[in-house]
């Protein structure tokens, strides 16, 4: 019961002595703790014995005493009072224990006479318990009181409650009085704490009284009757033959493979029976009375929790053991890895979004689709048994129980429906293996289980290349149609260009029908006859690199022109004639001007006739080159170049005398 | 050359003084012959050096109308200009001329007599719709004397007007690689001791020319009507000109040798 | 050639200075009038700087007597003592004087040399031209006292 916030105040506590209180002695000595504390989860006053441990801990010894007075802060009528007492023994409980809660409201009235008249209607619950070395031990009492109206009256009580090292042992009775009825249980619990004999229990389920009788014999559950307490009608029966059975044939020694279980289990009696069956179903209710009896009895023990469960149960019940045979033993660790392996990919392909996307795209894809929910459904059915195995606990379970009806989640029948275009279809399986083959349980849920693999897998791979074909082919329309957008932008980018020069206008010219019609045409047909999706797709992206190359580069070309018109301006100059007294632009350097006239219209030439996109850019380059020399040259002293190009030569050779 | 000839025929006859009016008697046409070098070199953005070098040939006593029968001058003028701007400009220079023996054979005459003279121009340009206009005044200075031996210098001024219009014909304006026609009309006034009559010399001129970038080829036929030594007489030829002009801009081309600092 | 020269230069002068006017080309044109003769002429003339502030002016004159022809050839030497604008130099030189008479009945032609000695001042009144006047004594033969005034045109 040591809350974080109890080791919190246990050293603020060790302060507070240390302040206001006087130790005795060190060590040994008893000290007396008088202060708050909190018990339970609730906050309150306790007086206690204690003394120090080797760390500075606290072990409580001796007395102990808490209260709690607690008036509701929203509702001031109502006051909550808890008393404890009892006594510890290094640390543990020891001896006996009071428990007492009370919750009173208090509805004031009247005052006469300054004396207060009000009208008090109060809870009360009383448990009287025995401990040593911590578990109950010896009698325990419980009373619950109802006080209104001025009378008081009994609620609840459990009365001779005996307990040996915490595990209830004899008769066991409690009633508890509702408005009219009575419910209670009485049952018998030998001496090694296991249910026995007979068991009756009267309980109130859904509006009906319940008056159920079990039968037990050490620990096994025989039969369960069920009646209408007021009609006497009998609402369920169950009797547990196979449970019956499996016991005459260990008093006759005639058991194989199985034996009684040195285990023990709680009070939910189970001989591997399937949740939906009777024999479970029948139990619940009245399990549900004695969980609230327990809950009620022990809420001041270590065996409820903090969160109001039981963790230790004060009697129990036995079950078989089974053995499984050698052959078997290894399934026991391959199913549920198989299972998880199915699991994992079933809830992989069931949440895959291209997968639900593309359903609707065909018949199969649709039936893959709900195959895959279908089958997450199937194994979840799966699911509780295969953690039976996982923790061990098959063995306690009786297959031929749990097989007894058939088993939901390995059926013959293994239909799947599924829509596609608005007609619901279905799919039956092939399956082979089915509940019915011969074999052990474990080797046919084994064997079911690697035929479902493998129609998860063969689904799951068809799936794979089916939705590895519709991405292929959206990517591939996706780069179709971008393809086409561009072509648009680009053709209309050079049809829409307003050439300033002519020779401009019809270079642009050739060169779009080159390139835009011819080389893209050329390029369109590699396309179209690729066959496999790499080489479309690298083609495709290779026309785009086409047209993102020509768009690039138009603005550069026109500015090429624009150059050339500059350079005809830079190499004329404004002369004044002397004898006719005008002012006008005369060719300057025209040799040198005529060179690199001519070797522009070469390259122009070379350029029209370019087969390669990539290539585009080393002709612009030259160009550019050309005209930067050009530019270079007019103020340059140059009369050698002059000369030299005066005997006309190949355009080669006219670059070479310019200097490229 | 047809038109030339069709012009002379118009003219009674070869070799006959012709009678018109009383008072004044016109000579028959004589032909010439005139092939001049015009150069103008830029010294400066203001100062440019002019020159004139032609070779004239005139026609033979005998035969008015074969141009180059005799040797007639050889003509050299130079001179620097200033150009105030591209309207107005003004030339002072030299001119020496050789004029060449009327007769080779006679023996009275020296072959070449030398005419000095000085001169200077004051030229006016105007630009209408793309025709240049050119009004120039020329004033000469000269000593002009017979190449009969023993002949005495006479010294004359020489006032000239000269109206020339270029005229475009395959561009808006005069520019380079222009062709356009040129005509023009040059009158001549002197006085001098010597001189009866102040009119000298009336020059008609169409010609036709190219211009293309340093060079201007220029052309064409003059007709010129004049006073001669003897009053009342007047004469008149048909010229026919060649000329090549070529100008130079010799600035940025000069290259100063550099002036350091004075040796020790 | 202006290697030599300048290698001429530094042998001869020893000068550290680097070239002024050397390699320097003038042209000039003026007008000659002779004292003593009273003929007045056209002069050309050329000058080569072939040292610094010494050049080599060839220069014809063309003189017009009443009769005949007559013409001046001179090829001087000046040396320079100049400052920038206005160079002052001293002339020494070498004159052939040509005399075509026209009807003298006993000399038809007459060549005589003489010695140039004179002096001349420029005037750079731009960058490109200068204006020249110059004074030439000739002291054989003729006696001749020469005053000319002329233009320049530095070439470089």
């Amino acid at each position: 019961m040591k809350t974080p916030l109890l080791e919190v105040m246990k050293t603020y506590l060790l302060l507070l002595f240390a302040l206001f209180f006087k130790f005795t002695a060190f060590g040994q000595s008893e000290s007396v703790y008088d202060g708050p504390y909190e018990f339970k989860g609730k906050s309150g006053q306790a007086i206690f014995e204690f003394k120090e441990g080797k760390d500075g801990g606290i072990i409580l010894n001796g007395f102990f005493r808490f209260d709690r007075t607690y008036i509701d802060s929203l509702d001031q009528t109502l006051l909550t009072k808890f008393q404890v007492s009892g006594s510890y023994l290094n640390n543990v409980k020891e001896g006996s224990w009071s428990f007492d809660r009370e919750w009173h409201k208090i509805a004031l009235e009247d005052v006469i006479d300054f004396k207060v008249i009000s009208e008090l209607e109060s809870e009360d619950l009383e448990i009287k318990a025995n401990y040593k070395a911590g578990l109950p031990h010896g009698r325990w009492q419980l009373y619950e009181h109802k006080f209104s109206n001025n009378e008081k009256s009994l609620k609840a009580t459990a009365e001779k409650i005996d307990f040996v090292g915490g595990v209830m042992i004899g008769e066991v009775s409690y009633r508890k009085f509702l408005s009219g009825y009575t419910q209670f249980l009485r049952g018998k619990i030998n001496d090694l704490g296991f249910m026995d004999g007979e068991w009756s229990l009267v309980y109130l389920k859904d509006s009906i009284l319940i008056s159920e009788a079990r039968k037990y014999e050490d620990g096994f559950l025989l039969g369960v009757v069920r009646r209408n307490m007021v009609s006497g009608h009998r609402i369920d029966e169950a009797i547990y033959y196979s449970t019956i059975e499996k016991l005459n044939q260990i008093n006759e020694g005639t058991n194989e493979y199985f034996n009684v279980s040195e285990k023990v289990f709680d009070y939910n009696y189970n001989d591997g029976y399937r949740m939906e069956t009777i024999e479970r179903q029948i139990q619940l209710a009245g399990n549900e009375f004695l969980s609230k009896f327990l809950k009620d009895l022990l809420q001041f023990d270590d065996s409820i929790n903090k969160d109001g469960e039981l963790q230790r149960y004060p009697f129990y019940t036995k079950r078989f053991e089974f053995d499984i045979s050698g052959d078997d033993l290894h399934l026991l660790a391959e199913i549920p890895v198989l299972f998880d392996h199915l699991q994992d990919s079933v809830n992989r392909y069931s949440e895959m979004n291209s997968l639900k996307l593309n359903r609707s795209k065909s018949d199969s894809l649709a039936f893959s689709h709900a195959f895959f929910s279908d089958r997450v459904e199937k194994l979840d059915k799966m699911e509780n048994f295969v953690n039976l195995l996982r923790i061990g606990e098959v063995i306690h379970y009786d297959l031929t129980n749990y097989t007894r009806d058939g088993v939901d989640f390995m059926s013959r029948e293994d239909e799947v429906s599924y829509v596609y275009q608005d007609d619901t279809l279905s799919v039956l399986l092939p399956r082979m293996v089915s509940f019915g083959d011969s074999g052990t349980f474990l080797q046919k849920l084994k064997a079911y289980l690697d035929e479902e693999l493998s129609f998860v897998t063969n689904i799951a791979n068809y799936v794979n290349s089916r939705l590895f074909e519709i991405e292929v082919n959206s990517r591939l329309v996706a780069l179709e149609a971008r393809i086409v957008e561009r072509k648009v932008e680009v053709d209309s980018l050079y049809s829409n260009h307003l050439a300033k020069y002519d020779a401009e206008k019809s270079f642009i010219e050739e060169f779009a029908i080159n390139f835009l019609v011819g080389r893209f045409d050329d390029r369109s047909e590699i396309y179209a006859s690729s066959v496999d999706f790499e080489s479309k797709f690298d083609q495709g992206n290779v026309m785009l690199d086409l047209l993102d190359e020509l768009e690039k580069r138009l603005p550069t070309i026109a500015i090429l022109f624009e150059r050339q018109v500059a350079l005809d301006e830079l190499y004329m100059e404004e002369t004044f004639n002397p004898f006719t007294y005008s002012r006008y632009d005369q060719r300057v350097k025209e040799r040198l001007f005529d060179a690199g006239a001519i070797l522009f219209q070469y390259y122009l030439d070379n350029f029209k006739t370019e087969d390669d996109y990539t290539q585009i850019r080393d002709h612009i380059s030259t160009i550019e080159k050309l005209q930067d020399k050009m530019y270079e040259l007019r103020d340059q002293e140059r009369r050698s170049i002059e000369r030299r190009l005066g005997r006309r030569g190949s355009p080669s050779k006219l670059a070479s005398t310019l200097g490229l | 050359m047809v038109l030339f000839f069709a012009f002379l025929s118009s003219f009674y006859g070869y070799g006959q003084a012709i009678i018109d009016e009383p008072g004044r008697t016109n000579l028959a046409p004589t032909t010439e012959l005139w092939n001049g070098l015009y150069l103008k070199f830029r010294l400066s953005d203001k100062i440019f050096w002019y020159q004139e070098n032609h070779y004239r040939r005139r026609s033979s006593t005998d035969n008015r109308s074969d141009f180059v029968g005799r040797m007639g001058q050889i003509y050299n003028r130079g001179g620097l200009v200033y150009l105030f701007n591209d309207q107005f400009e003004v030339t002072v220079g030299p001119t020496l001329v050789f004029n060449f023996t009327p007769d080779k054979d006679n023996p009275d005459y020296l072959n070449s007599t030398l005419e000095p003279r000085m001169w200077h121009q004051w030229l006016f340009t105007q630009s209408i719709a793309g025709i240049k206009i050119l009004h120039q005044f020329r004033f000469e200075h000269r000593f002009k004397r017979d190449n009969l031996i023993g002949a005495e210098y006479k010294y004359t001024d020489r006032y000239r007007y000269k109206f020339i219009a270029y005229i475009p014909l395959n561009k808006p304006k005069m520019e380079n690689k222009t062709l356009f026609i040129s005509p023009s009309n040059e009158i001549f006034f002197q006085t001098g001791k010597y001189q009866r009559e102040i009119f000298e010399d009336n020059r008609v001129y169409t010609a036709i020319g190219y211009t293309y970038n340093n060079f201007m080829f220029f052309g064409g036929h003059m007709w010129t009507y004049g006073s001669t030594n003897n009053p009342g007489v007047y004469a008149n030829k048909h010229v026919l000109r060649l000329n090549v002009m070529y100008t130079l801009d010799f600035r940025n081309k000069r290259r100063p040798v550099t002036r350091s600092l004075p040796s020790l | 050639m202006k290697k030599i020269a300048l290698l001429v230069a530094f042998i001869l002068f020893g000068n550290i200075a680097v070239a002024q006017y050397q390699g320097q080309f003038r042209l000039q044109y003026g007008n000659d009038f002779g004292f003593t003769s009273g003929l007045f002429g056209l002069n050309i003339s050329g000058e080569y700087f072939p040292l610094d502030k010494l050049s080599f002016a060839p220069n014809l004159s063309v003189l017009f007597p009443e009769s005949g022809k007559a013409s001046n050839l001179h090829l001087d030497a000046r040396y320079y003592f100049s400052k920038e604008k206005l160079e002052f130099y001293g002339l020494l030189g070498y004159a052939n004087y040509r005399r075509r008479y026209e009807f003298n009945p006993e000399i038809t032609y007459k060549n005589t040399g003489t010695i140039n000695i004179g002096t001349g001042v420029i005037y750079k009144f731009l960058e490109e031209l200068g204006l020249n006047a110059e004074f030439k004594f000739q002291p054989q033969n003729r006696n001749e006292f020469i005053f000319k005034l002329g233009i320049s045109y530095f070439i470089n």
